[in-house]
């Protein structure tokens, strides 16, 4: 970070905290505001009640989706391998798609039958609780580890906006216990309120940021592209410099950072929360426009950067380090709180669904199944204290276990495709929990062997391996193993012919 | 109520919207993509890359399907 130090100026450093702060502090109110609003109800608190309009969650679906990967480690993904990067187009459109053909299919399954968390509606359907305890614990285990991740970013970028003048360690501290503070005060409906003010301000803060340094080092976009292609031909070109994007790497991350994200439970969760079907297929047919143009003003950052500061050892510090030594101090600290809210509105949103998945699978299934609403309530805050303080270790200190982990977890919660689309596409021959139970156990093993033994044997990407060697147990298992009650798969199977070719969304209505 | 599989469309929008959504995933995916930036690199188009523009035209017609399929209440 020695260069970067030496470009802060007293302006810009204080300008930029400040504006971080700013931030902070509204969203506080937020929470507090969100809090007044709250019901002493389990599905208020955990699913903002199952009305999350279209707005509110089209932009916490994005403000989610979106970390802090997305504004720094995006651009540096173009300035280290060029111009490939830009196949994330191919997963962000395919978010969409899954949006709009599996997420409306979950939405109706929760409405119908009062789902709250993957696990409850794959336990359900699979007449397991061996399912259940497995789902859950993925669910949480592979998405504790972003809480590490995005809170170490939260400390970075507060680092680098004070010039060092606040530590990695204070500001890691601080953003983890605002943002479980405002979980904690309003639930769900303070992580939707804040994703929308954080949706808003990333995008306008990337989008400015990407522009304002194009123009200022380039003369604009288009000159910005000429510049590339005179000193940098080898980032406009496949596989990249370092030969990073082969075929199967590409399709690899297609597959694993549209279902990969999508299935972990803090995506998940939201198609419970819709108010309607409708409210989905919306979501389906618009996010990608969202998740794809974010990309634009970070290629411009990403190869603009790689002609106009080469040699970085860390290239996720392109943007930052470009906005110290070229942008007006005001801009800067805009952008660095808009890389806060891409960071915390990922975190609140994983504290929230590893306290729903914790809350209601583990601790009201199995500890304390006849308490009232404000007891789970209660729990659900502790959980989240205990998730913070674990986070905050793991931010804080190094483990190098973690490094493995983390590298695990991003096609983690991959392996439960099989299972959901077990449940959610009907088929003659459906799969059996024998069958997704040692499905993912044989996926789970692949993908230790594909990411940490031998990465990406042969040029292809873990998630394919593992995903494959996963489907194919889960099938031929399935042909052997008894499937769950005829009964249950009529009642299940049965609710989404009747919803998706039947009589829609009035037929949903009947139970509840 | 008889329960038949859900993974093909059964509508004629459907059914459109699936094929023409699978053509162009098609089209971004190896070893189309890699075709296209081996032997069109050298073409610019409004001042970018061939394969950025070509990229960006298949993402942007994909979401417009999407919508499509929206409209066609799909």
């Amino acid at each position: 970070m020695g260069s970067l130090e030496k470009g802060v100026t007293l302006e810009t450093w204080v300008v930029a905290t400040g504006l971080i702060f700013a931030y902070i502090a509204f969203t506080i109110v937020i929470g507090f505001v969100a809090n007044r609003a709250l019901a002493v109800d389990m599905e208020d608190f955990l699913l903002y009640g199952r009305k999350a309009g279209f707005v509110v969650l089209y932009l916490s679906v994005v403000a989610t989706y979106h970390s802090a990967f997305a504004f720094l480690g995006s651009s540096g993904f173009f300035y280290t391998h060029g111009i490939g990067f830009w196949q994330a187009g191919t997963w962000t459109v395919l978010v969409g798609a899954i949006t709009y053909t599996l997420g409306v299919r979950i939405w109706a399954l929760g409405k119908k039958f009062s789902y709250m968390t993957p696990a409850d509606m794959l336990a359900d359907f699979y007449e397991s609780e061996a399912v259940r305890i497995v789902v859950a614990l993925v669910s949480v285990f592979f998405t504790i580890l972003y809480i590490q991740v995005q809170a170490q970013g939260l400390g970075y970028i507060i680092s680098v906006a004070s010039g060092d003048r606040i530590s990695f360690e204070f500001g890691t501290f601080i953003l983890l216990v605002v943002a479980s503070g405002y979980l904690m005060a309003g639930g769900l409906r303070a992580v939707y309120w804040t994703d929308v003010i954080q949706g808003i301000w990333m995008y306008v803060a990337v989008w400015v940021g990407g522009l304002v340094l194009s123009y200022r080092l380039f003369g604009g976009p288009l000159n910005l592209w000429k510049e590339v292609r005179i000193a940098r031909p080898d980032l406009l070109s496949l596989p990249g410099p370092e030969g990073f994007f082969t075929p199967g790497m590409w399709m690899g991350m297609t597959i694993a950072l549209s279902f990969g994200i999508i299935l972990q439970p803090h995506i998940m969760i939201r198609y419970y929360t819709a108010a309607s079907g409708k409210t989905i297929k919306w979501l389906g047919a618009t996010t990608p426009i969202f998740l794809l143009t974010l990309y634009i003003p970070t290629a411009l950052v990403g190869l603009g950067g790689a002609v106009a500061l080469p040699g970085l050892s860390n290239p996720d510090q392109i943007f930052p380090e470009l906005l110290f030594r070229f942008a007006p101090a005001w801009l800067t600290g805009l952008i660095l709180a808009g890389a806060t809210a891409a960071a915390m509105s990922t975190l609140d949103s994983i504290l929230h669904a590893n306290m729903t998945v914790l809350t209601r699978d583990i601790y009201q299934r199995y500890f304390f199944p006849k308490r009232t609403a404000s007891h789970y309530l209660w729990a659900g805050r502790g959980i989240v204290m205990v998730l913070v303080l674990v986070g905050y270790i793991l931010s804080v200190k190094t483990f190098n276990v973690l490094v493995t982990l983390v590298a695990l977890s991003g096609s983690g919660a991959l392996q439960l495709l099989p299972a959901i689309l077990g449940v959610c596409y009907p088929v003659r021959k459906p799969f059996t929990k024998a069958g997704v139970l040692l499905g993912m156990s044989v996926g789970f093993c692949t993908l230790y062997w594909a990411l940490v033994i031998s990465p990406h044997p042969f040029g292809v990407h873990a998630a394919m391996w593992s995903l494959g060697t996963n489907v194919m147990t889960c099938m031929i298992t399935s042909r052997f193993t008894k499937p769950s009650s005829a009964s249950t798969i009529k009642r299940i199977h049965g609710t989404l012919e009747e919803y998706i070719y039947g009589s829609g969304e009035s037929s949903l209505e009947e139970i509840n | 109520m008889s329960i038949r599989n859900h993974y093909f469309p059964r509508t004629s929008a459907g059914k459109k919207a699936t094929l023409i959504f699978l053509i162009l995933m098609l089209l971004v995916q190896p070893p189309i993509v890699f075709w296209v930036d081996e032997n069109l690199r050298n073409i610019w188009i409004s001042g970018t890359p061939f394969l950025y523009s070509y990229l960006a035209t298949v993402y942007f017609v994909q979401i417009g399907v999407l919508i499509w399929a929206l409209w066609k209440k799909v």
